[in-house]
């Protein structure tokens, strides 16, 4: 199977699992609220490495997925259209797919700062669709009240959020460690070299580009059922803006990376509200400070910082 | 009515024109897509509006829309991009994150209200034409922009400095063989960019206004055109300015409930046909 377990990296999981299991029993209601909204915006930047950390491929349009979920959220469980939870999940997954397969075809046609622009006018266009379709989606007021999965709440919540954070947090590990994932990073360093050893690159790149929708998608249906509403900002660049700050703070190519990444970006929001309404700003100095200076990002600088204590200075 | 309709596009297309060709010169020249062309815009309506409200003089807030940007521009060419010299990724991020710097500044400094002005007291008022009224300022922002394309085709053709520019865009190692600091010279064409940017947001005030998240659907339309025109080309961007400004005109005419979805829609085609614009420089 290969989801990289050597020793030192399972006992990290299970030293993981059984941290993130106990200690919400103890938190406040309002500190649990904070580690599901990590937990589900991890997922959400994990999604967003695969193609940025990965392939190296920038797109400024991954909120389409992440709104496309939380619409999928609201529309379905608005009046309660859709019972079933599973079917709920399963349909978003359906829709991100079927996007993603759509989409892909279009915007691979494009590289570079293209990419990143037709990635970019997607979303627009869905936020664009979001508020004239009134009828079905709301409009600009969006859908609210919203109910939970299956009434859950609190504690029972959270556990919810967390069993699918695990489930995407081992796909993604899995695909990314295996033969898949190492053909995406030679893609990332060489294509022509990946070529001439006869890969198909096309067909890594549309992958890809599919499995970092999917489990956007995911991602946008935890946070709608989070949330609890849905809008048509949920497709903004600002999405996907906080998606490129943690995987860029936390560090690319590495799921570890996305996590810290959504840990520190939440958390600072949470401490820099308290003091200023100016967190746009604040944001933008990191954005701009991260990428002069620390463009690894902290997964980057603690492995060179290893690399340089345990190899000395000989 | 299709007369109105042409001159909307055409005008609309005009301002879209001097964001965009800013844009496109940065881009041909330093490849770095300035994700904050858009709030150079926003800032120069900002800045505009208010010496045009402390002066009175619409002119001095265009020229000072113009300037502010211009330095705004150079002090990042200089500060900021020497630092990240020949890594696109990091420029392009680097500009992507004044995109929040800009928007909140402006909304610290001015509020978030909407803003307009009215066109100066020559212009005001609207021309018969056949049958309908056509804003008389809306002409001369045409005629302005045009006068400046002009100019700016002139200066690139048959200019040395131009030429220059032209071959840096092609190929930046071998001018500097040459002997030219292109250095000066990508600071300089980064300050016209950025000044023809704050030009146009000052010029537009009496056309679209100013309001919160002007930046970003100005940055949208920019990208579009550049993207459909070709990064790096002038002309492209000319082209693609007034096509889409005709596209935007006629589809909020015909098509009100589309909206944005004919220029996007446009834009997809296009690029199915022809990945770099119709004009562009290979990415």
């Amino acid at each position: 199977m290969g989801i990289a377990l050597d020793k030192k990296s399972l006992m990290a999981a299970i030293a993981g699992v059984l941290i993130l299991t106990l200690v919400p029993l103890g938190l406040s209601r309002y500190a649990l609220n904070l580690l599901i909204q990590i937990l589900i915006y991890s997922i959400f930047a994990m999604s967003f490495d695969l193609l940025l950390g990965y392939l190296g491929m920038l797109s400024f349009g991954h909120a389409a997925f992440w709104g496309l979920g939380v619409y999928m959220y609201g529309i379905l469980k608005s009046g309660d259209l859709v019972g079933s939870f599973w079917l709920v999940l399963a349909l978003a997954v359906l829709g991100g797919f079927i996007m993603a397969l759509f989409v892909g075809v279009l915007v691979l046609r494009t590289t570079g700062v293209y990419f990143a622009f037709v990635n970019f006018a997607i979303a627009q266009m869905l936020m664009s669709a979001s508020i004239k379709w009134r009828s079905l989606t709301g409009g600009e007021d969006g859908i609210s009240g919203l109910p939970r999965p299956w009434e859950l709440e609190g504690l029972h919540f959270y556990y919810f959020i967390f069993l699918f954070f695990c489930v995407c947090f081992l796909l993604i590990r899995w695909i990314t460690t295996s033969r898949y994932g190492k053909t995406l990073i030679g893609i990332r360093e060489n294509p022509l070299r990946m070529q001439a050893l006869g890969y198909n690159i096309w067909i890594y790149k549309y992958s890809c580009f599919v499995f970092a929708g999917v489990f956007g998608t995911v991602a946008g249906l935890l946070f709608g059922s989070y949330n609890r509403f849905a809008s048509p900002e949920d497709f903004s660049l600002s999405v996907t803006g906080l998606a490129l700050l943690m995987v860029l703070i936390g560090g690319k190519a590495s799921q570890m990376g996305s996590i810290l990444g959504a840990m520190i970006i939440i958390l600072l929001y949470q401490l820099v509200s308290a003091y200023t309404e100016h967190w746009l700003l604040v944001v933008g100095v990191i954005f701009v400070l991260v990428v002069i200076f620390a463009r690894e990002g902290v997964t980057g600088y603690a492995v060179k910082t290893w690399k340089r204590i345990s190899h000395g200075s000989t | 009515m299709f007369l109105i309709q042409l001159l909307n596009g055409l005008s609309y297309g005009v301002l879209l024109f001097l964001l965009a060709a800013g844009l496109s010169l940065i881009f041909g020249l330093m490849n770095i897509v300035n994700m904050a062309h858009g709030s150079y815009f926003f800032v120069g309506a900002y800045v505009g509006y208010a010496v045009a409200k402390l002066s009175g003089s619409f002119l001095l807030a265009v020229l000072a829309g113009a300037m502010a940007v211009a330095v705004v521009g150079i002090l990042m060419d200089r500060f900021l991009f020497r630092f990240l010299y020949k890594q696109e990724l990091e420029q392009l991020l680097l500009t992507f994150g004044f995109i929040y710097i800009f928007a909140d500044l402006c909304k610290w400094i001015w509020g978030g209200s909407v803003y307009g002005l009215d066109p100066p007291q020559i212009f005001t008022g609207a021309v018969k034409i056949m049958g309908s009224y056509f804003p008389i300022y809306r002409l001369v922002v045409t005629g302005t922009g045009m006068v400046i394309a002009a100019g700016l085709w002139f200066f690139q053709e048959k200019t040395r400095l131009g030429a220059i520019i032209r071959a840096g865009t092609d190929d930046e190692e071998m001018v500097r063989g040459l002997g030219i600091n292109i250095a000066t010279i990508t600071t300089l064409v980064f300050a016209i960019g950025a000044a023809l940017a704050g030009l146009s947001g000052a010029i537009g005030i009496p056309m679209i206004g100013i309001y919160p998240g002007l930046d970003l659907e100005v940055l949208i339309l920019a990208l579009i055109v550049v993207v459909v025109g070709g990064l790096g080309s002038l002309a492209g961007a000319f082209w693609g300015s007034l096509f889409i400004g005709m596209v935007d005109s006629f589809g909020k005419a015909y098509f009100p409930d589309l909206a944005m979805f004919t220029i996007f829609g446009a834009m997809a085609l296009i690029l199915l046909f022809k990945p770099s614009g119709l004009m562009g420089k290979r990415v």
